[in-house]
């Protein structure tokens, strides 16, 4: 047995793990009164804490959480990306057709009688019209599906 | 495969789902980790005004550093990290000091085992109240080591300190913890 009594750390030591402390901390444990003490408290405290009831959070942390977070903006597709590409190109080239053609738009406009108007303008209408129908009934049904 | 690497590719899942805007998916994150999230907060803060305030930052703090995770370690110690910065940050903020009273050199009192059943008994009041009393950074590292069951190495991946360290201030935490209550039933003994 070790003359001296064994310090605070040995004694943790032995009372976290019995097997793998050492055989002199077992050894002096195992003969000296005082020092078994020590490690009596140490293992009764651990014991103690591991008992503790855990705090809980007493408010609905998930639900808070989840309403609180930033929407999802959801990165753009390489369809998507084709699609925007696409669009901007050809406003872009119906811009400066427009600008170059300025004035022979003015004169065929102005060469056209109200009757030929009226005959393009009532068809055009009607199928814009048709069309978005068609997308608030697509839509419509979408929604559906999800909920 | 082992239980360890199917539990790493289940976070991958979840962590990946998140990113992709599967917005939902991110509450099941905080159901596996609120009790640790938990533990830290409420052993570092005590008023209980801030925690819920600081708990919703942890939180919003995750989602938007998820894309950083790299799955270098358990994304409950990721979190338990990211817990434990904040509220170190919500302190120094208020000047209070982490690991004050601290006296390595101090000698302990030697005291006998009181009466088992007694000591039980009285041990659980009195071991709240004294945690309490703990400087922050002890009384998380010790409810980390002995109630959530971390490990030396998780401990020093969550507050950031070489293991050598967590493992000494665990061993003086330890020894105060342990005078403070015996001198605390020692008083009440007389």
């Amino acid at each position: 047995m070790t003359p001296i009594h064994l310090s605070d750390t040995e004694i943790q030591l032995y009372s976290l793990d019995k097997d793998n402390c050492g055989l002199n901390i077992t050894e002096h444990i195992a003969q000296c009164e005082s020092c078994a003490t020590r490690a009596k408290n140490y293992t009764l405290l651990f014991s103690a804490v591991e008992d503790m009831p855990k705090p809980v959070i007493d408010f609905d942390i998930t639900a808070m959480i989840l309403a609180a977070l930033p929407e999802h903006k959801k990165s753009p597709t390489l369809s998507d990306r084709l699609v925007y590409f696409v669009s901007f190109a050809g406003m872009s080239l119906l811009g400066i057709l427009a600008w170059f053609l300025q004035k022979d738009l003015s004169r065929i406009f102005d060469s056209v009688t109200s009757m030929i108007m009226y005959v393009l303008l009532i068809p055009i209408v009607g199928i814009l019209m048709w069309e978005c129908y068609d997308l608030y009934e697509k839509y419509k049904k979408q929604m559906n599906v999800l909920n | 495969m082992s239980l360890n690497n199917e539990k790493k590719q289940a976070e991958k899942t979840l962590v990946n789902s998140v990113i992709q805007g599967n917005t939902p998916a991110f509450g099941m994150i905080i159901k596996h980790t609120e009790g640790l999230v938990a533990q830290i907060v409420f052993r570092m803060l005590r008023n209980t005004e801030d925690r819920k305030d600081i708990v919703q930052e942890i939180y919003l703090k995750v989602f938007k550093n998820l894309r950083e995770f790299k799955f270098q370690s358990k994304l409950s110690t990721w979190i338990a990290r990211i817990a434990y910065n904040t509220c170190v940050n919500h302190l120094e903020k208020q000047s209070l000091v982490l690991d004050d009273s601290i006296n390595p050199a101090q000698t302990a009192p030697q005291y006998s085992v009181p009466e088992e059943h007694i000591f039980r008994r009285e041990l659980s009041i009195i071991l709240n109240v004294e945690i309490e009393k703990l400087p922050p950074l002890y009384r998380t590292m010790i409810i980390l080591y002995h109630h959530e069951n971390l490990g030396y190495i998780d401990i020093a991946q969550v507050t950031g300190l070489p293991v050598g360290t967590v493992k000494s201030y665990l061993f003086r935490a330890r020894k105060k913890l342990k005078e403070n209550i015996l001198a605390q039933y020692k008083q009440e003994e007389l």
